[in-house]
């Protein structure tokens, strides 16, 4: 379980995060939606050790390793796309190993066509597909996403949500999603918080 | 203007011309910061008669001559004859102002003769003119080759040489006068090693004519009076140089050539400074020329001056 | 018609430009009159054509091209290394910054006669043109390396990208467009500068000895033959080098790359 425990959070002299704590369940998907700015992305980059705060404790993370996707991709442009995947394996596994592990997240995201593509020849939900296999291929223990489905249009959504709905089933990891679409975090989700109020204080919880 | 210098022109000839003391417009002259410059310390004191400006290398003193901003110019006598083919005969040579005034400076011991420069480095100046080809035929005669066995610094102008030598112990610096006595008077570490002008003379058995005195065709030509009394002034500044020393050092340090008057003094005997005309000077001109372009034809500009290139005399 | 000839193949464009220069050359010539000034350049092709078929030539060629090379090298060399040190310690950065402002705006000539009172003729070329590149390889390698953006870096920290496949896979082909724009800055700046400190330096064997003396001895049509050699192996030196930086990978992102330079 990830704890966040009364968290103080400033950006510039406002305090966004005010006493805030939120519980998150482990091999469970969560997701946290919320208007536009209001600090989900913050939140995802303070569990992910991205960014700091000025008090308050989040715990159940040490030792366990991350894998994020990240609002704009960040996939490297001077590599393709199998590269971009092979570049975070190369510290876990072994070459003939990592290359097995990519063919098999491209084949489960339908992208194997695209291995040889570079990034800039590729659709915006395209390389969000990538940006995602990259993080399932790392096969961390915690999976976090900014925004997944930015840039999808709901036929590509729907090839998509089933297929990663279907890898995450299998594989008992702890994801948690951000996002502002209701009916996606509904669709994939075990849990749904929703973030409101200014400075955050609270997180309700949404019927499932 | 024009018709006044001719009308001028036309009352003087046919006739032995009278030493009039007015000019038709002042000479402008170019000259060199040494002997050439000394020599003609007289004329300084004449603003309006004559424009002296004194450069610090034959350089400068070429580029005045083509632009035409000179009348008359001393250079150094190879680059007199370079001039006469590169202008096509637009210049004459009127006289012969400086003979051997060369010498290998050291701040050291180690050289004693020409031999002794082989395998060393020496800083010098004025890379085109008369001391290049006379340090490479003294280096033939003492049997080095000039492109193997020494290495030749070439700097800008003969201040910069005189200043390196004086600065730098073990030195080795080819330089003319009168900066060879200027830097033994100041520093007592830098001596004289070779005194190339005696060498010069043992060896080819005649007068080292470094220095000559050129005018433009034009000037020649036209203002045929002006000139004569020029040569009549500038014989009489060489004269007076020579004879009273003193004062004509005194002059020198005025006007900036050699700031202290004591060195100057020294220095003057040593300058070599002379007024042969262009006749008598000839024939060792014509020696001289021989010996450097068979070594490096470009050292007189590709061919030997033909006689037109010698000021005969007023007419 | 007209229109058609402007049309034409650049090949031949090129051809009928540079015929139309000599032309203006041969106009100046003839109106000038003065061979000191401005050779004829039919004289002067003769006497290029001339010196191409002396050894000397040849000797003086590659005495040029090495010391360009040799300064280059060392330009790279100092310029990575100092970079890379600059951008891991700020103490390196500041101390650096202050001597490249500086050597940036000084003049060539106060280098080259700096230079020369201390170095041997033959290496004050290369000295020369060290300082007058290191301060451009320097100042493009570091912009780079501190332009990579943080938005890599922080995904490197997540993925526990090692060290090596950092610098292999990101800072290495992130930079490669920064450092090939410095080496194409560099090829024309440094054949400039050693040419210049060679005719102050004269060392025995260089182009520039050769202009030196074409001036002293007023050989016009020498001085305009060797500029022409050396702007013509300048020319072709920056071509060569160009050639071997775009031999890269396909894609759009490597083509883009290319703008810098």
């Amino acid at each position: 379980m990830i704890e966040v425990k009364h968290l103080y959070k400033k950006f510039k002299k406002e305090y966004i995060f005010e006493d805030f704590s939120i519980s998150l369940a482990d091999r469970k998907v969560t997701s946290i939606i919320g208007p536009s700015g209001c600090g989900k992305t913050t939140l995802l980059r303070m569990i992910a050790g991205l960014e700091s705060y000025e008090q308050g404790q989040i715990s159940g993370i040490n030792q366990r390793s991350i894998s994020y996707v990240f609002q704009e991709d960040r996939l490297l442009p001077w590599l393709n796309v199998f590269q971009n995947i092979e570049l975070v394996l190369k510290s876990k596994f072994p070459p003939k190993e990592s290359q097995l592990k990519v063919q098999e997240v491209l084949a489960q995201l339908d992208l194997s066509e695209a291995a040889e593509m570079m990034p800039d020849e590729l659709s915006g939900g395209m390389q969000r597909r990538v940006a995602i296999g990259r993080a399932l291929a790392y096969d961390a223990d915690i999976i976090l996403l900014d925004e997944p489905f930015k840039g999808m249009d709901s036929k590509l959504k729907n090839e998509v949500l089933p297929q990663l709905a279907a890898v995450w089933e299998k594989a008992e990891k702890t994801i948690i999603l951000v996002t502002h679409d209701i009916a996606d975090a509904r669709e994939l989700s075990d849990i749904v918080y929703e973030l409101s109020g200014r400075p955050l204080k609270k997180v309700e919880t949404l019927a499932d | 203007m024009l018709i006044l210098l001719l009308v001028m022109t036309g009352m003087f000839t046919g006739c032995t011309p009278e030493p009039e003391e007015l000019l038709t417009a002042p000479v402008k002259i170019g000259s060199l910061n040494g002997p050439t410059g000394i020599g003609m310390v007289k004329l300084l004191e004449d603003p309006d008669k004559y424009q002296v400006t004194l450069y610090q290398s034959p350089d400068e003193v070429v580029g005045k001559i083509i632009s035409g901003e000179v009348d008359v110019a001393a250079v150094p006598s190879n680059l007199a004859a370079v001039l006469y083919n590169k202008l096509e005969g637009d210049i004459v040579l009127i006289g012969v102002n400086t003979l051997g005034v060369l010498y290998i400076v050291e701040n050291g011991e180690t050289i004693t003769n020409i031999s002794a420069l082989k395998g060393k480095t020496i800083v010098a100046s004025g890379k085109g003119g008369t001391p290049e080809f006379i340090l490479n035929q003294l280096l033939v005669n003492a049997g080095l080759d000039p492109q193997k066995d020494l290495t030749v610094n070439w700097l800008m102008n003969h201040t910069d040489v005189a200043s390196t030598l004086m600065a730098k112990e073990g030195t080795i610096a080819m330089l003319p006068q009168p900066f060879t006595t200027i830097v033994t008077e100041k520093n007592p570490k830098v001596r004289v090693a070779v005194d190339m002008n005696a060498e010069w003379k043992t060896s080819q058995k005649m007068e080292l004519p470094m220095g000559v005195l050129i005018a433009q065709k034009s000037f020649v030509e036209d203002r045929e009076a002006d000139l004569a009394i020029f040569l009549k002034d500038y014989a009489a500044s060489v004269d007076f140089v020579n004879s009273d020393v003193k004062a004509a050092a005194s002059l020198v340090s005025e006007y900036g050539i050699i700031p202290d008057a004591l060195i100057a003094e020294k220095a003057i005997p040593q300058c070599n400074i002379v007024f042969v005309s262009a006749q008598d000077g000839k024939a060792d001109l014509t020696s001289f020329y021989e010996i450097i372009s068979a070594m490096n034809p470009k050292s007189i500009g590709g061919t030997m001056p033909d006689e037109n290139f010698y000021f005969k005399g007023i007419k | 018609m007209k229109i058609s000839i402007l049309k034409e193949s650049s090949k031949t464009k090129s051809a009928l430009i540079l015929i139309f220069w000599l032309l203006v050359w041969q106009i100046v010539y003839t109106i000038i009159g003065k061979d000191v000034i401005v050779p004829s350049p039919m004289d002067t092709f003769v006497t290029l054509s001339q010196l191409l078929m002396t050894q000397g030539f040849y000797q003086d060629v590659s005495a040029t091209m090495s010391r360009v090379i040799a300064g280059i090298i060392i330009s790279f060399a100092a310029g990575l290394g100092t970079a890379i040190a600059a951008h891991l310690l700020f103490i390196v950065k500041d101390i650096m910054g202050f001597a490249v402002n500086i050597l940036k705006s000084t003049p060539v000539m106060a280098v080259i006669i700096f230079a020369l009172l201390w170095l041997p003729s033959g290496n004050v070329p290369i000295f020369v043109c060290f300082l007058m590149c290191y301060p451009i390889v320097y100042t493009n390698i570091l912009t780079g390396v501190e332009s990579l953006s943080k938005d890599y870096i922080e995904m490197s920290q997540i993925y526990r990208i090692r060290k090596r496949d950092l610098v292999r896979s990101i800072y290495i082909p992130f930079v490669a467009p920064h450092i090939k724009s410095a080496l194409s800055l560099t090829t024309g700046l440094s054949w400039k500068t050693v040419v210049a400190a060679e005719v102050l330096a004269s060392p025995t064997f260089s182009m520039g000895y050769n202009l030196l003396n074409a001036k002293v001895y007023l050989d016009t049509e020498s001085l305009f033959a060797w500029i022409i050699a050396i702007v013509a192996l300048s020319m072709a030196f920056e071509k060569i080098v160009n050639w071997i930086l775009h031999k890269g990978k396909k894609g759009a992102y490597n083509d883009r790359s290319k703008a810098f330079i």
